[in-house]
């Protein structure tokens, strides 16, 4: 019997695997019928299967509304109260629409309405007044005022923990409803009727079109959220929006699609029929389906990518200055950094200019101020207003050993800068950047470095329980204005703790951002801007760039500086 | 038998919970924590709301009873940290087939194609052929998959085009991803292959039936492959539960929704809940695997017998 068995075991494995091989073989004829009946919206596979196949007519130029967009990272979740990546907020931006939305119009981002027709604001600035359009979501329930009033009642509520809830820190007792000081009515907003928004702000804000723009404006059904409950949001047919497109589907970690929204309120204008998003982690694996035509655009961030796309001369490249700064910051309760002349020293003895050539291949700007010259101040370039603050310090102060010296000596420490020790805290991805610190504070110096390499979450944890000694990262802004870049150095803010204080910044700053005085702001903002980097608290050292490579019959993708990108005005020219 | 396969479920139990239990206080003892990230901007007092949503703010023994209330009571192994609302349950289903169907086809190429170039080169031994089926053996051994990946990769899908480059979906997708996986089973079982057959082809009972005048197919089909493909099942077993936890560098390379590379970025996110529901499947099915691996033995191979098995031996 079971000698039987075994016998019988061992000839289904045979038998199987002869199969399986039977399936080996095909395997290798399969694709190609493959690759001729699935649509791929290649250029490269388009021109040759047009030249091949008679049946689909001769208009060889006619392509399909059909975007494929390349995509880094898989989205949080689409219940945006409580998520704070890009990916969502991208994935949201196409499907669901605020009051606003922001477009690029010939380089330069503007608000328009969209969920709004139109508003009036009050003369001070601090009450607005919202008349929305007749739209509808995607299953035909009508957008009310009252799903705006539920999203942003909902990112303000102490329940939901949003990790967006200061992105529109300006509603009237915002901040202290999120800190459960005040209930959830008395923030300020309420809808009159079913189609008139109030707006209630603390204190005036320039940039109030652009964030109604943000994903913590947008609005949210309550019956859906209700319904759904912990998994609003987490899969496509889990979400509802009232945007230019729909989600079909979304298979986490590698793909979402979308069609066209037919009960847009401004269908007309989405020309697109499909948008997919491909989620390639893998940077080579996105270049590579770039040139052979899966992707219509992507992102390059390495000079090899960067001149291999350039010099095959098919792609129209653009260039991006992204809101967002480089720098190196120090934590102040180390005694050596608590000396401002010590923290100059490092500032004036980093040549911008040479990490931008030897390090990171000019794809870059040099720093000499903390607002990236993206940013404007109430719609004046603020770099224009504010100079090059960084640059003035290191004509002032030519010799920076001599005032690292200078320092050492007011705090009463050996004055011998080869006896200093530095743990320099870097991300373990980024160590090239480290090992130039390393070596350019030695030789300009004198002062030893040692690298100190840590995954993200260490890396963020550390700076939040000050148990570092000098690191460096990159902040992005979050609207267009200074303050979202400045409050980071106001007294008590943990974003990136520095145990930086100074009385006189944070009454600059508080007094700027309450003001609707345009002169007042500016004064304020410039000098607060020149405190932190004349006491170099911290060092910016660049201004961050995108490099997107467009294939050429791509068009009208937008790419505002704050909001995530746009494909509703997008389209393939035929 | 029926009393061991019970021995063996109870350890098996026991393993896991060992496993689980390590793991829950080790994931929690790497610095960082999965939340830093989303409570960036945030001032303290909203940081500890989350906390206090996550029962953070509780001792880690009472989270770790919390954690097995869960899960024995409502078989739940809780939410994603990072992904928010999505159900580590869910997840593992969602990710787990794909990580299958690719392992599973990865093992039917490496298993059929190394059979077949073992017996080869076992009946060539010292020829040509012998040589060539071994360098190709100590090539699939040494070089990573994730290398075989990328080159298959670059060459077959974007100089060529012949198969997509990344992705997920029809047949096509996964011929890339198996074959680079599979170069490593090949070569394995391609060496197993040959070093058992050529053992059992000294057997005295081949050399009778080739004595005897029996066919070369039928002597290779009925005694040297039935003798020689017990190891094979051996290796299969873990290597089948293996092959569902994916393979993760190469399901990164190819942006394959799979289990492995979802793993790698739990870890790197520090998503506390899901690393512990996809160590539990993991271990579970390598235990389970191996477990069944040990029974089926007894039932191919008269010669080895299970502990306390009395009533096996009628």
């Amino acid at each position: 019997m079971k000698k039987n068995l075994s016998f019988l075991l061992a000839l289904t494995l045979v038998c199987t695997s002869l199969v399986m091989g039977g399936c080996g073989s095909q395997e290798e004829k399969k694709p190609e019928a493959d690759q001729q009946t699935t649509p791929q919206t290649t250029q490269a596979a388009q021109t040759t299967q047009a030249a091949q196949t008679t049946d689909k007519e001769d208009t060889s130029t006619k392509r399909e509304q059909v975007l494929n967009v390349p995509f880094d990272n898989e989205p949080d979740s689409l219940d945006l109260a409580r998520v704070s990546d890009s990916s969502s907020a991208t994935v949201a931006s196409q499907i669901i629409e605020g009051l606003t939305s922001v477009v690029t119009v010939n380089g330069a981002d503007k608000a328009e309405p969209c969920m709004a027709e139109s508003w009036d604001v009050s003369d001070d600035q601090l009450t607005w007044t919202f008349h929305l359009r007749d739209a509808q979501w995607a299953d035909g329930v009508p957008v009310k005022a009252q799903d705006f009033v539920y999203g942003i009642t909902r990112v303000l509520n102490p329940e939901t923990a949003s990790p967006i809830s200061a992105n529109i820190k300006f509603i009237k007792n915002a901040m202290d409803v999120v800190e459960g000081t005040k209930p959830l009515t008395e923030a300020g907003i309420k809808a009159i009727d079913d189609k008139t928004l109030e707006i209630q702000l603390d204190y005036p804000v320039p940039y109030f079109l652009e964030a109604c723009a943000g994903t913590a404006m947008f609005p949210v059904r309550q019956d859906l959220v209700e319904k759904y409950g912990t998994s609003y949001g987490t899969e496509a047919d889990k979400i509802v929006g009232n945007g230019p497109f729909v989600l079909d589907e979304w298979i986490h970690t590698s793909s979402l699609s979308f069609s066209k929204n037919p009960t847009y309120w401004n269908a007309d204008a989405v020309k697109l029929e499909k948008l997919n998003f491909k989620i390639i982690s893998e940077a080579t694996a996105r270049v590579g389906e770039f040139e052979n035509g899966g992707l219509d655009y992507v992102s390059a961030d390495t000079a090899e990518w960067i001149e291999q796309l350039e010099s095959s001369g098919k792609y129209v490249k653009e260039t991006i200055n992204l809101p967002r700064t480089q720098y190196i910051f120090f934590n102040q309760e180390v005694e050596l950094f608590s000396n401002a002349k010590v923290r100059q020293a490092f500032s004036i003895a980093l040549d911008r200019e040479e990490i931008q050539r030897d390090i990171s291949q000019n794809l870059e700007k040099a720093a000499y101020g903390w607002i990236p010259p993206s940013m404007a101040l109430d719609g004046t370039n603020f770099r224009e207003l504010a100079g090059e603050p960084v640059q003035e310090l290191i004509a002032a102060n030519p010799d920076p050993k001599a005032l690292l010296i200078e320092g050492l000596k007011e705090l009463g420490m050996d004055e011998d800068p080869s006896k200093i020790t530095i743990q320099l805290m870097c991300r373990n991805t980024t160590t090239v950047f480290a090992e130039y610190l390393q070596h350019n504070y030695n030789a300009k110096l004198g002062v030893n470095i040692e690298l100190d390499p840590v995954e993200w979450p260490v890396f963020q944890e550390r700076n939040r329980n000050l148990d570092y000694e000098m690191g460096y990262k990159s902040y992005g802004a979050d609207f267009n204005d200074p303050s979202s870049m400045m409050d980071l150095w106001i007294t008590g803010t943990k974003t990136v703790p520095t145990a930086w204080s100074s009385p006189t910044y944070d009454e600059l700053l508080t007094t700027a951002e309450k003001s609707i005085d345009k002169e007042l702001r500016a004064k304020n903002f410039v000098e607060a801007e020149r405190i932190v980097l004349e006491e170099a608290t911290i060092i910016p050292y660049a201004y961050s760039t995108s490099n997107i490579f467009y294939q050429p019959y791509v068009k009208n993708i937008m790419n505002p500086q704050f909001t995530a990108t746009l494909f509703k005005y997008a389209y393939i020219e035929e | 038998m029926l009393k061991y396969i019970l021995k063996r479920v109870g350890y098996t139990l026991l393993a896991l919970f060992i496993i689980t239990t390590a793991t829950f206080f080790l994931v929690r003892l790497i610095p960082g924590n999965p939340i830093e990230a989303m409570t960036e901007k945030l001032p303290d007092s909203i940081r500890q709301q989350f906390f206090e949503q996550y029962g953070f703010d509780k001792p880690l023994t009472e989270q770790y009873k919390l954690f097995w209330e869960n899960l024995l009571t409502k078989g739940d192994l809780g939410e994603s940290l990072k992904y928010r609302g999505r159900k580590v349950t869910d997840t593992i289903a969602q990710y787990a087939p794909v990580s299958g169907r690719l392992g599973l086809q990865a093992i039917a190429i490496g298993v059929v194609s190394g059979i077949i170039l073992g017996i080869l080169s076992a009946l060539n031994r010292g020829k040509l052929v012998d040589y060539l089926v071994m360098f190709i053996a100590i090539f699939g051994i040494s070089i990573p998959n994730f290398v075989i990946a990328s080159l298959l990769q670059y060459f077959l899908s974007i100089k060529l085009g012949w198969f997509p480059t990344t992705g997920w979906g029809t047949f096509s997708y996964t011929v890339l991803p198996s074959l680079a996986l599979s170069l490593n089973s090949t070569a394995k079982y391609a060496r197993y292959m040959r070093a058992n057959c050529l053992d059992v082809l000294n057997q005295d009972y081949i050399i009778t039936a080739k004595a005897k005048g029996m066919g070369k197919t039928h002597l290779i089909f009925k005694h040297v492959l039935r003798n020689s493909i017990l190891p094979i099942i051996t290796l299969l077993g873990p290597q089948i539960a293996l092959m569902f936890g994916g393979a993760f560098v190469v399901e990164k390379i190819f942006s394959i929704p799979g289990l492995g590379s979802y793993f790698v970025s739990s870890v790197s996110d520090r998503d506390y809940t899901m690393i512990m529901g996809q160590t539990i499947f993991m271990a579970a099915l390598y235990i389970f695997a191996v477990l069944v691996v040990d029974i089926l033995y007894g039932f191919i191979d008269p010669r080895i017998r299970l502990a306390d098995t009395k009533e096996g031996g009628n």
